[in-house]
């Protein structure tokens, strides 16, 4: 039987409110979407306009969230800072999963001596303290929003690589990979016709689960400053606060929003992954 | 045995090999030239340029070919030269990071002994009392943390206790302009301080501490000694603590180790937030006055902590466990 194309997503839909948690992740994931593109619409304000009221201003009918140290709009820093949170932890998880599952791919298939190599290097990555190379390597080539994804990107892939990995160590020993073989099929045909399709269930929830660690670590290189200035970034909304005496002030929601938000949309990449493997993994939904 | 314990070390010293190799590489495959921000960072007006800049070249063996150059970076890597700070020049990187690194392994200890007795108790408990409320609770908080960005937690606790029940200071690591005249004194008024960094970076490990070990004590839960042990009628906490608990500590243990590479990330975000004296809000200034040596070294010091930890972790395994010694043989 074939299923449409809306029928596919309907069903999808129906599989995932299975998991209650992956369903709640992605409300919340489909919430902070809203808000980053209707952002102009939400609020009125410039994020990085100063001075539109005095500094550390309570939220009120006219700033839900108060002003911060310089007297900027705290809600609108919150609502266009969605933005980066979004597209950073996105494209950052994509590109570390697409050179995951390239590695993986490769490694698995080929074994011996690629194998070995590959997976050395691997090793290396992930015991490398990930955030001070990010910062050392961010400093010498520019903070920029492009430099921190493509960074992100590159540091993240070798988790994808392993579980993508062992599961082409699996597959590729299945009979109608042997038959292609057999009827003279390249190696790139099997890896990316035959293997590929069969791993896609581990590539979407590296796609979301590495989403986690690239919204956090984005959060956190601005936190620390490594950020291009001229960025509206939750993690920099906590930073600029800090340094300008939100503390001594009371000034709690400029230090508690933006925070919730970071929390809120990891844990809600978190959930929804975690939903999604329970879905894509039909031995896990059958004990659960 | 030998043989892995060796393994183990050439690993160790070839991925610091390929960290140092890009620290080598990377700003020397950059367009532009380091002497200029150097100047620009240190040297006051009114002298010549060029003069200074070859001056520096010279000085800092920039003008000899590049094999040359990393055979000195590399030895001086070893013998612990690090460079020199641009902004606390003219010291050195190396002894600006000793200055720090007490500070930080005065919080980050601490907080690692913390995580694991706490993660020990609530481990074995909820895994005996498997799905009750206890185990729903911290497999629920261990998923909401992994969401969880250290710096806010850090944050909220500075708010919370040091703003609206005040009985933490507002930061640093010591009161300023108070001498102490004895090492007791001292340390009260370091631990003061430490507080709060300490129990927000033990909160940073504890939830992967506490899973651990429910989940290595479900495994052991399972096994046949602990049925017989039952069958014995031996009393309940008896078999809970010594019999199961002992059996599922190895795995905590070891990652006390592990979680130490960890914790150096953590310390710099905690260290930041609370103003803390140590190696990481020294790293948060050096991004701050571009200090490219200073970023460099602190990264240096801070993958050297990583690779040892995880060895001694390895070796800590090896000791612990007969059953990987004779496996080793």
């Amino acid at each position: 039987m074939k299923l449409s194309f809306s029928s596919k997503v309907i069903s999808g839909f129906k599989l995932l409110t299975l998991s209650r948690l992956g369903f709640i992740g992605l409300l919340i994931i489909l919430a902070f979407v809203f808000m980053a593109l209707a952002a102009p619409i939400l609020t009125p304000y410039d994020p990085s306009e100063a001075w539109v009221a005095p500094r550390f201003q309570p939220p009120s009918w006219e700033h839900p969230l108060g002003t911060d140290d310089a007297g900027r709009d705290v809600f609108a820093q919150i609502v266009y800072g969605a933005r980066v949170s979004l597209l950073v932890g996105i494209t950052a998880a994509a590109l570390s999963t697409l050179l995951g599952a390239l590695i993986g791919l490769t490694s698995g298939y080929f074994g011996s001596i690629v194998d070995v190599l590959l997976m050395r290097l691997t090793d290396v990555f992930l015991i490398l303290p990930m955030i001070p190379l990010a910062i050392l390597l961010a400093m010498y080539f520019g903070p920029s929003l492009f430099n921190i994804v493509i960074l992100l990107g590159f540091l993240g892939w070798p988790g994808a690589a392993r579980q993508i990995r062992a599961q082409v160590l699996s597959l590729k020993e299945a009979s109608y990979v042997e038959a292609a073989r057999a009827l003279g099929a390249s190696n790139k045909r099997i890896m990316f016709v035959h293997l590929l399709p069969n791993v896609t269930g581990v590539i979407i929830a590296n796609l979301i689960g590495g989403s986690v660690g690239a919204i956090l670590s984005e959060a956190g290189l601005a936190f620390l400053g490594v950020i291009d200035p001229r960025t509206i970034s939750w993690g920099r909304i906590i930073s600029r606060s800090l340094n300008g005496h939100a503390i001594i002030f009371g000034a709690w929601w400029t230090l508690i929003m933006p925070g919730l938000c970071i929390t809120l949309l990891a844990c809600g990449f978190s959930f929804f992954s975690h939903g999604l493997t329970l879905i894509l993994n039909p031995q896990l939904r059958r004990t659960s | 045995m030998i043989h892995y314990i060796i393994k183990r070390l050439a690993q160790l010293i070839f991925v610091f090999f390929l960290a140092l190799i890009v620290i080598f590489a990377i700003p020397r495959m950059l367009p532009g030239d380091p002497s200029r921000f150097f100047i620009g960072q240190t040297v006051q007006t009114g002298v010549a340029y060029g003069d200074v800049s070859a001056a520096l070249r010279e000085r800092f063996g920039l003008d000899r070919p590049y094999h040359e150059q990393f055979i000195l970076f590399i030895l001086n890597t070893f013998q612990g030269y690090l460079g020199v700070s641009w902004t606390y020049f003219p010291r050195e990187v190396s002894s600006v990071i000793m200055e720090r690194l007490p500070w930080t392994l005065f919080i980050m200890i601490p907080s690692r002994i913390f995580s694991l007795i706490l993660a020990y108790f609530v481990g074995v408990i909820a895994a005996w009392n498997k799905g009750g409320k206890l185990d729903v609770t911290i497999q629920f908080l261990g998923l909401l943390s992994i969401g969880l960005p250290i710096f806010w937690v850090g944050t909220v606790f500075l708010l919370a206790f040091s703003y609206y029940i005040p009985i933490f200071p507002m930061g640093g690591s010591l009161t300023p302009g108070v001498v102490h005249p004895d090492f007791w004194s001292l340390l009260i008024d370091a631990l003061y301080h430490g507080a709060l960094p300490i129990l927000t970076l033990s909160l940073f490990g504890f939830f992967g501490d506490a899973l651990l070990m429910r989940n290595t004590m479900l495994g052991v839960l399972g096994e046949d000694f602990i049925i017989t042990a039952e069958a014995k009628g031996l009393p309940e906490k008896t078999i809970m603590f010594r019999h199961a608990a002992r059996n599922a500590l190895l795995p905590l243990v070891t990652n006390f180790f592990v979680g130490l590479g960890f914790m150096i990330t953590g310390s710099i975000f905690v260290e930041t937030v609370f103003s803390y004296a140590g190696m990481g809000s020294l790293m948060t200034r050096a991004i701050f006055t571009r200090d490219f040596p200073l970023i460099q070294g602190i990264f240096i010091i801070m993958t050297a902590i990583v690779l040892v930890s995880n060895f001694i972790a390895d070796l800590v395994y090896l000791w612990l466990d007969p059953r990987v010694k004779l496996t080793m043989r």
